[in-house]
């Protein structure tokens, strides 16, 4: 070893973790169960992330998928666009069943 | 009064943060950071909240990549070296504090307390102040 150990140390075994890393984004638009965001880095489609951020005012925490991540120039940064998927079918089948003009009579 | 620049973002939008979970293992561990495994390479100086089950009891910490280098011959498996992020003293459902129950160690904080008038300050004996001195 190059000598950095200098610690003593606990092996581990059979020990699995999840890693939570977080990034901060600009929420541009909410539309349905779409998100479009500003990150400083790029996204992985198909990647399953969880967004935390204003909607109407509450705050939320939604479970999203990557939908697209393309590069966008932002006062002279380039910084990436993400369309983001809700990822809670019940909260995205929603408006499919409710017929339209239902509602008013319920 | 502040006034915000137009690089700023515009009113209608929001500040979020977007959270992505890696599942890793912890191979081992000590006083001062771990390793970990993962199929994912992180940067180094990442900051994430690393929670882990041993023998059936989770614990989490703060922790920030140090290094991260790939396994040759592994496919996409790679080591992760972080240290923990100490902002708050070890407590029981902490990594740390598992840690330094394994190695026979107490973890804890010495606080450096409001100095009395005509009295001598040994820090040293603060922090296990109880135990050795009845």
């Amino acid at each position: 070893m190059s000598g950095r150990r200098t610690q003593s140390r606990v092996n581990f075994v059979n020990s699995s973790g999840v890693l939570r890393v977080s990034r901060d984004v600009v929420v541009e638009k909410i539309v349905d169960d779409a998100f479009v965001a500003l990150s400083d880095e790029p996204g992985i489609v198909g990647d399953a992330l969880t967004i935390a951020c204003s909607v109407n005012q509450i705050r939320e925490t939604v479970p999203v998928l990557v939908m697209a991540s393309r590069p966008r120039l932002v006062n002279g940064v380039v910084k990436h666009e993400l369309k983001l998927k809700r990822a809670d079918s019940q909260r995205a089948a929603r408006p499919k069943t409710v017929p339209p003009n239902r509602g008013a009579n319920d | 009064m502040i006034s915000w620049p137009d690089r700023f973002p515009r009113k209608d939008d929001e500040l979020g943060a977007l959270t992505c979970e890696l599942r890793v293992r912890v191979l081992n561990g000590s006083a001062t950071g771990c390793l970990v495994e993962s199929s994912r390479a992180l940067m180094v100086g990442t900051v994430a909240g690393l929670r882990v089950n041993l023998l059936g009891r989770e614990y989490d910490d703060q922790v920030q990549v140090t290094r991260c280098q790939s396994i040759a011959g592994a496919g996409n498996i790679f080591h992760i070296a972080m240290e923990f992020l100490s902002t708050t003293p070890p407590y029981a459902g902490s990594l740390r504090y598992a840690i330094h129950r394994q190695l026979g160690q107490f973890g804890g904080w010495l606080h450096a307390l409001e100095r009395v008038e005509g009295q001598p300050q040994d820090l040293s004996r603060r922090g296990t102040a109880g135990a050795a001195d009845e």
